[in-house]
């Protein structure tokens, strides 16, 4: 509880005195005040509207397209007998392991307006004069495009939560009173599903709201501002010599409270929807819909989704890892062959580099740890407020929301605030309790739908075995939940591997991680030795996830 | 076995707090089969969840065998855990990651009731012997059908032989048929076992056909206490004498000592309770198999009433008459071979000693918080 407590209010303190200070000031120095970052803001200046109605524009787009996706691909996976559905739920951690900075690039290679391999292809086989498009990956559509693309996992991940256990009777019940397929999804099976599926809903939009790494990438050459990356240049643009960090946080406060009223909305809705308790021990079995011969129109639809948000942009960046220096895909440059620099030299550096074995090393024990103590934490804390209904179990549960409003850099901001100094700092227990602050919300939301559906009556058959209530959560609650436990702990493990955020403002020489070299890498021109070094992290992250999914496996099929 | 005196229940809800129990006392004898029966909402259910542990009253005491687990004034709360009781629940609560022994070996492998390890497969087997599931032993839980999810359950309970079992509402999701079944099973097998029980349900043929002893509950209080044939055939109250089996209830007034009560359909005469002053408002109930039905004469004594027949059903080995007089229906039952039809005058008597004099509901509730507060309840 205090934990939490500390995790999530701290930063927003340290970042709500920030709003206060003058440029140049830190915010927990001595030093003056001001309220120049507020009127500055309400002021209009520097086009603050444009920034929130791109924004919106932004989130709303990418929820439009994404949600139909994710919910199409959990129903499917969850209620039909679409084949090989078990190779589909390991195929879909796949997207988990790619690094967002990876698939953005990946798509400007494929999308750039000029020499995008896609665009290319396109002129050529239909002879097009301009050499501008068809496609820019640079506009605000580009964005919603890849964004969308990226969240679907996610979100097929708590959408399946919700789906996986709804009361199959309730379906029947409709049914046999003569209600054909369509009309028991839209009369019984989404109605029931309305309050957990709207909330995800909103959980989406607000984490598309504060998300950060495309719009950096695509956003800015689009000249597409949103909130993270005005955040963003506030903060690394230096105005003679002094940081803004005042202004960047007035910014941060209104993505708070953006965030703060869309998670009242979403608890509203969670506490509606956990009156459709499911999980009582009896009729545990949803019946799965027939789909005859759309069944394999249904997997294509998935695998075209997989090919496009997965295949298309790593390939790109696959082939340049290969390359001594970028060199576009293109016909013209097959021919003669050895045009294209082939090379094996970036990985076989990487190979001789002992430095590198430390840094993945460094990386694993980091992320191991942060999903693990997260997801115990969120497990007792969902427990508690789902069960126990008492105050300090709400307000946890409120509390453990609170990172999702803040947005990612401004907490890693703050956390590299807060322990400068001290010997904290430069530490990877450091790195793993800001993963486990910007995990919080995710997971609990997770731990919090599913344990919503474990019947109180279970538990309290065994406490009325004579079974303790340490042993009762054990060996029935967390037995019952380990599905998603685990979902969970793979969900924060291949997140916090590829993030950028917090490795690159907090890691410091003797906390290398594998970001920090693919972002060195790029920074310092060397493109291509970056492209390797990402292609390394999604193979060891695929181990990963298969490996889990393995273990995974018998509980899927229940 | 079980005492529990002054017991009051109080929850949270919406619409504030809501007081489930209020004021409930009984005492379950060793090896007895006590039943609390009552509509929906009466508070039976918080009973003996707090019985179980699985609520926390806000008054009184529990004790069960030598135990005190509950007592609100020394502030004795024993958990759950802890108390030596066996519980079946409505919704057999069996868990789906287990088989069908492993959901009965569990309370013998942690806990308070731990035994052996060399000592569970025999006690598993015994308990589903019992219950006659030994063949489904290996089964996954999910796999069982509502009828064998339950004997699970109840194996589970009794496996570790508590004190005390608790069923609540346990055949109420089966069929018709199994649940007769079940009725006449469960009776046998605890006292087969001696296992002391308390039993909730709505359901009154289950309660008469199953108790040693039962107690009619209404809005968090019991109305009455006592053997199923005693509840039956003198209820002393017109909830209790409505709720179970069926009766007819007429309006009266008594009109003098000797026990003649002035209603719409003439004097009645019936035995007059010591509460029963002249001029008090009472309610006269009678079963339907109390009256005989005759076709219409000229009698105009007492003890009769003048009606036509309106509805007849028949259900094999009774008729079942219901006669329209003046404003009120009565139920009665004739014998299929001397069939009334509807449109038929016919003559309601009711023999004395058939017809009981009692007091509305309003009062008996009335009666029985005034005796709450008396015997010193918050």
């Amino acid at each position: 509880m205090l934990i939490v407590a500390f995790l999530v209010l701290v930063p927003l303190i340290v970042m709500i005195a920030a709003t206060f200070r003058p440029a140049g000031v830190f915010p927990l120095e001595s030093g003056e005040f001001t309220l120049t970052n507020y009127t500055e803001f309400l002021s209009g200046q520097r086009g603050v509207w444009k920034i929130f109605q791109n924004t919106f524009i932004y989130a709303g787009g990418t929820m439009a397209l994404a949600v139909p996706m994710a919910f199409g691909m959990a129903f499917l996976t969850e209620r039909t007998d679409v084949p090989f559905r078990s190779v589909l739920y390991t195929l879909m951690f796949v997207p988990f392991v790619t690094p967002v900075f990876a698939t953005a690039l990946g798509w400007v290679l494929l999308a750039g307006p000029r020499a995008g391999a896609v665009n290319e292809y396109i002129r050529l086989i239909f002879g097009l004069e301009s050499r501008n498009g068809p496609f820019n990956i640079y506009t605000m559509e580009g964005m919603i495009f890849v964004t969308a693309l990226g969240i679907v996992p996610s979100m097929w991940l708590l959408l399946v939560s919700v789906l996986r256990n709804m009361d199959p009777t309730l379906e029947e019940a409709a049914s046999t009173a003569g209600v054909n397929r369509w009309g028991v999804l839209r009369k019984v099976t989404i109605p029931l599903m309305l309050p957990g599926i709207l909330a995800v809903v909103i959980y989406f939009s607000i984490a598309v709201i504060e998300s950060f790494e495309i719009p950096l990438a695509l956003g800015i050459t689009a000249g597409v501002q949103v909130l993270s990356t005005k955040i963003f240049l506030i903060i690394t643009s230096v105005d003679e010599g002094r940081f803004a960090y005042g202004s960047a946080a007035v910014y941060g406060m209104v993505g708070v409270i953006i965030g703060v009223i869309g998670i009242s909305a979403y608890m509203w809705l969670i506490r509606r929807s956990s009156r459709y308790t499911v999980i009582t021990g009896k009729g545990y079995r949803p019946r799965k819909i027939k789909l005859g011969r759309w069944k394999y129109v249904a997997f294509g639809l998935i695998g075209l989704y997989m090919f496009i948000k997965v295949l298309m942009p790593f390939s790109m960046i696959l082939y340049a890892s290969f390359l001594r220096y970028y060199v576009p895909p293109l016909p013209e440059n097959f021919w003669p062959l050895g045009q294209i620099p082939w090379t094996l030299e970036n990985y076989r550096n990487l190979w001789d580099w002992r430095f590198f074995g430390r840094t993945v090393w460094n990386t694993a024990i980091v992320v191991f740890a942060a999903a693990s103590v997260t997801m115990l934490l969120v497990t007792v804390v969902a427990w508690a407020a789902v069960r126990l209904k008492t105050p300090v179990a709400h307000t946890a549960n409120v509390l453990t929301f609170m990172p999702l409003a803040i947005p990612g850099v401004i907490m890693t901001l703050a956390f590299f605030l807060l322990f400068i100094g001290t010997p904290l700092f430069g530490t990877l227990a450091l790195i793993v309790l800001a993963f486990t602050a910007r995990y919080l919300a995710y997971s609990t939301r997770l731990m919090y739908s599913a344990q919503v559906q474990v019947h109180k009556e279970l538990e309290e058959a065994s406490l009325v075995s004579g079974v303790g209530h340490v042993p009762t959560l054990v060996f029935i609650n967390l037995r019952l939940l380990l599905p998603a436990f685990i979902n969970g702990w793979l969900w924060i493990v291949t997140h916090a591997a590829k993030d950028f955020t917090t490795p690159l403002l907090l890691a410091t020489s003797g906390t290398v991680l594998v970001a920090n070299v693919i972002y060195s890498r790029f920074e310092g021109g060397r493109f291509t030795e970056s492209a390797a070094v990402m292609v390394v992290l999604v193979i060891m992250l695929i181990t990963v996830v298969f490996a889990g999914r393995r273990f995974l496996g018998g509980e899927v099929k229940q | 076995m079980l005492t529990v005196q002054n017991l009051e229940m109080e929850y949270r809800s919406d619409r504030g707090p809501v007081r489930a129990v209020r004021g409930v006392s009984f005492d379950v004898d060793r090896g007895d089969f006590y039943t609390l029966l009552g509509p929906s909402g009466c508070g039976k259910t918080s009973t003996l969840r707090c019985i179980a542990g699985l609520e926390t009253p806000t008054g009184g005491t529990i004790t069960i065998g030598d135990d005190v687990v509950y007592d609100s004034q020394k502030k004795i709360l024993i958990p759950t855990h802890r108390r030596a009781v066996g519980m079946v629940f409505q919704s057999y609560a069996i868990w789906p990651h287990m088989s069908v022994f492993e959901n009965v070996a569990f309370p013998l492998t942690r806990g308070r009731n731990k035994v052996a390890r060399s000592e569970v497969k025999s006690m598993v087997d015994r308990a589903l012997d019992v219950v006659q599931l030994s063949h489904l032993a290996d089964r996954p839980a999910p796999a069982l059908s509502g009828g064998q999810q339950q004997r699970v359950a109840l194996a589970r309970a009794i496996v570790y032989e508590p004190d005390l079992l608790l069923l609540d509402e346990p055949l109420s999701n089966l069929d018709a048929k199994l649940r007769e079944e079940m009725r006449q099973e469960l009776k046998e097998m605890v006292a087969r076992l001696k296992i002391t029980t308390l039993y909730v349900t709505h359901d009154q043929i289950e309660a008469l056909a199953m108790s040693d002893e039962l107690a009619v509950m209404y809005e968090g209080k019991i109305v009455q206490e006592g053997a199923p044939e005693e509840v039956y055939l003198r209820p002393t109250s017109a909830f209790t004498a409505n709720f179970v089996g069926k009766t007819n209830l007429l309006n009266g007034t008594v009109s003098n000592t000797k026990g003649t009560v002035s209603t719409a359909h003439g004097a009645i005469n019936a035995s007059l309770p010591d509460w029963a002053t002249a001029n008090a408002d009472v309610v006269l109930a009678f079963r339907p198999e109390a009256v005989t039905v005759a076709a219409s004469g000229n009698n105009t004594g007492d003890n009769v009433i003048h009606g036509k027949i309106t509805r007849t059903s028949f259900v094999g080995e009774v008729l079942e008459y219901v006669v329209g007089a003046k404003d009120d229906n009565f139920k009665a039952k004739g014998d299929p071979f001397a069939a009334f039809r509807i449109g038929d005058e016919v003559d309601l008597y009711l023999p004395e000693d058939r017809v009981l004099i009692m007091r509305s509901d309003e009062a008996t509730l009335a009666e029985l918080e005034a005796a709450r507060v008396a015997s010193g309840g918050p």
